[in-house]
């Protein structure tokens, strides 16, 4: 199946954990998807191979910033309910505090769509979604100017 | 400072084509930058990352290696600045990457300062 195949699947279901389920370095992570009235919810759980720190311990700020990116993608994919995959151009992370390891949780926004690209914000939080772990902003190619 | 990953079946974000997974490339360059804040530094002390900039200049090709080299371009006593970048081929850029780090970030332990006045005498001597 493409990725194509799987967001249509996932779209004309209304189950986006069908996209996850095929991205293998989503599913690597163990990502689950739920939904609430804002969008998807990305869940990233704690586990072992995701540790970054191991001293604290603490999730990996790649991996935080790996879900941080799946989340806006996702977001972006429902949005828009388009069976394509938006171009990641480009994402700055914002570390707040150190990620126990933990289930934590992400929900992206569109701050601004434009006609071809669409600006996101992401947040990042464990048990109080008041106290993020990190955000990010990033910028989605949505349509080819041609 | 230089890491590598090897391409990996489980680290693909378009099974179809076998691109690696941007969060893949976000990990690797976050990696990089922390092991250049430590390996530039004179005390060992923790860090954090404080924000990182990614550029995705171009998707990472299949069934090859992705490299990411970082540097420190300038460090004071509280904060490291950082560059790298993510490459297959070596000049040509898959992603670039600024981003900075607090020393001292969980104890509060900071560098020792720099005692410039002795640093003077011995170079004097």
């Amino acid at each position: 199946m493409t990725i194509e195949e799987a967001v249509e699947n996932a779209l004309s279901s209304g189950d986006p954990q069908k996209v996850v389920e095929s991205i293998p370095y989503m599913n690597f992570l163990g990502m689950q998807v739920r939904q609430d009235q804002h969008g998807p919810i990305c869940v990233l759980p704690g586990s072992e191979h995701i540790i970054g720190n191991p001293v604290l311990p603490a999730i990996h700020g790649g991996v935080l910033g790996a879900l941080l990116e799946s989340t806006a993608v996702m977001h972006v994919i429902w949005v828009h309910q388009q069976p394509s995959v938006p171009k990641i151009i480009n994402l700055t992370v914002e570390y707040h505090r150190s990620a126990r390891v933990v289930e934590t949780f992400a929900q992206a926004r569109i701050t601004k769509q434009g006609r071809r690209i669409s600006n996101v914000f992401v947040e990042a939080w464990q048990a109080d979604r008041g106290k993020p772990v990190a955000t990010a902003y990033c910028h989605f190619l949505t349509a080819s100017g041609d | 400072m230089t890491m590598m990953i090897p391409w990996q079946d489980h680290l693909v974000g378009d099974p179809e084509t076998g691109i690696l997974h941007g969060g893949v490339v976000t990990t690797l360059v976050d990696s990089v930058c922390g092991y250049a804040v430590m390996s530039y530094m004179q005390d060992l002390v923790d860090i954090a990352t404080l924000d990182l900039r990614i550029d995705y200049l171009k998707p990472a090709l299949p069934q090859q290696n992705l490299y990411a080299s970082g540097e420190v371009y300038r460090m004071t006593r509280n904060i490291a600045f950082v560059r790298a970048t993510a490459y297959q081929t070596e000049g040509d850029p898959v992603a670039n990457c600024v981003s900075t780090f607090m020393m001292g970030a969980n104890t509060g332990v900071l560098p020792k300062r720099r005692n410039r006045d002795a640093e003077k005498r011995s170079a004097g001597k």
